[in-house]
């Protein structure tokens, strides 16, 4: 073989070494998580996975079970109404689901009333639906809800202040300094709720928490870090593939007395 | 050589999460104001509005088309003469969709897709697909006079389309029956 060939031959035995030292320090921490998660799970059944709940808050926030927006509480009569990230809670029990954020809630004899910018939900104090109202049958969008001493229901809204009728069919407008019609107004605010509402509502939006075998499972595959957490996965187990070829690829420097023993054995076959 | 190829390989596959996570995000659409929707299929005459309560004889038609035991207590409508309008949210997958559905002589003279809030399915507000609904009526197990033709990809959207485009139907129906609404404006 001449000087040239053997040059050629060591160039591309550089390159595949350094290729092979850079994607393997590169990848060796995914490599690690890769592999290591996947003995766990191998062993799922031997370590209780399963068994086993997460609470945490970091965890929680990570599987996007945490809520997005601060939680609401208006107390509507004996009674607290709760939003949290669109779902109403009546005292604990869940009354609704995908509900915009309430601008007022309250309680008007024997119905609750909730508002949101473009639609006022009426509910009976057990909390069945009595009726959703849409914008088409409001006078404006909702500002805010409210209650006049003598119990005579308020809404403030783009068009100004309204009262409606029994059957929430006919909305007669109100001066704007409601006050000066002698009417003491009380806007519907959120207020703080006890503790132990504001904990057992967090509790049934957050569900029962996370297993651990589906967080490690979601290790193991990337998917906790989202959607581009499983291709960054996919690329530690593609390093280690290659890894293992160029491995095998890579050859020691040149003993040209081993290779000349090796030929003349497959001749002799 | 080898280091093109594997810098290729490498580039593709750190590229790819974003060409393939592109789209799918949750939308809400409003197509048409209910109010105006409203005022089009009275052709800009005031009609009246009115509340159906779901009485006891109401009720097990409205869980039979529903599918489940929680709806309001009363329904609102738009009428006039023996033309109603009635605007129903169904939710589709997650996200509840509005509906504008015009009835006249006990068929649907129009279905309109008025706001739709779920990310995917959104075709149920094209003509061809809301078109089928014309004349469509209810039969005597409360299902429609005609099969509709749904959209790959939309299955539930065109299900809620159905119950809703029933239940109107069926409201409809006991609202005529009783002839004199329970309250009107």
């Amino acid at each position: 073989m001449s000087r040239q060939q053997k040059n050629n031959n060591r160039l591309p035995q550089k390159t595949l070494r350094r290729w092979h030292r850079w994607v393997g320090y590169t990848s060796l921490f995914f490599v690690l998580v890769l592999s290591v998660t996947g003995l766990i799970l191998n062993r799922t059944e031997y370590f209780g996975l399963n068994q086993v709940t997460i609470k945490n808050q970091l965890v929680t926030a990570l599987y996007g079970m945490g809520p997005s927006a601060p939680p609401l509480h208006y107390k509507t009569g004996d009674q607290w109404l709760s939003w949290l990230d669109g779902r109403l809670y009546l005292g604990r029990e869940l009354i609704a689901q995908n509900t915009p954020q309430p601008v007022g809630a309250l309680a008007l004899d024997d119905l609750i009333i909730i508002g949101t910018n473009d639609q006022l939900a009426l509910y009976l104090t057990d909390g069945s639906l009595v009726e959703m109202i849409d914008k088409s049958s409001l006078p404006g969008e909702i500002l805010a809800l409210g209650k006049t001493t003598s119990g005579r229901f308020i809404m403030t809204s783009t068009r100004g202040n309204f009262m409606v009728d029994r059957e929430f069919m006919s909305w007669t407008p109100v001066t704007n300094d409601v006050n000066n019609d002698g009417l003491s107004y009380r806007v519907a605010t959120p207020r703080p709720a006890p503790a132990q509402l504001r904990e057992e509502i967090l509790q049934e939006f957050q569900g029962q928490g996370i297993s651990l075998y589906r967080l490690i499972l979601d290790l193991h595959s990337g998917n906790i870090l989202g959607s581009y957490g499983s291709y960054l996965m996919d690329l530690a187990a593609i390093s280690l593939i290659f890894l293992g070829l160029t491995g095998l690829m890579k050859r020691r420097p040149a003993d040209p007395g081993r290779r000349k023993e090796n030929k003349p054995t497959k001749n002799k076959l | 050589m080898i280091n093109f190829y594997v810098t290729i390989i490498f580039t593709l596959l750190l590229l790819s999460p974003s060409s393939l996570s592109a789209g799918a995000a949750a939308s809400h659409t409003e197509y048409q104001k209910t109010g105006d929707y409203i005022s089009a299929a009275f052709a800009g005459q005031p009609a009246v509005q009115g509340i159906l309560w779901i009485t006891r004889d109401i009720k097990p038609g409205v869980t039979k088309i529903l599918q489940r035991k929680n709806f309001p207590l009363r329904y609102r409508y738009h009428r006039m003469g023996n033309r109603t309008v009635w605007i129903l949210n169904e939710i589709g997958k997650v996200m509840p969709i509005t509906t504008g559905i015009t009835i006249e002589e006990d068929k649907i003279i129009d279905l309109t897709v008025l706001t739709y809030r779920e990310s995917h399915g959104s075709e149920i507000r094209f003509p061809a697909y809301s078109n089928q609904y014309n004349a469509v009526q209810l039969n005597k197990n409360l299902r429609l006079s005609k099969a509709i033709n749904g959209i790959s990809g939309a299955t539930l959207s065109t299900n809620a389309m159905k119950k809703v485009s029933r239940l109107a139907l069926y409201l409809h129906n006991k609202l005529l029956e009783k002839d004199v609404p329970t309250t009107e404006k």
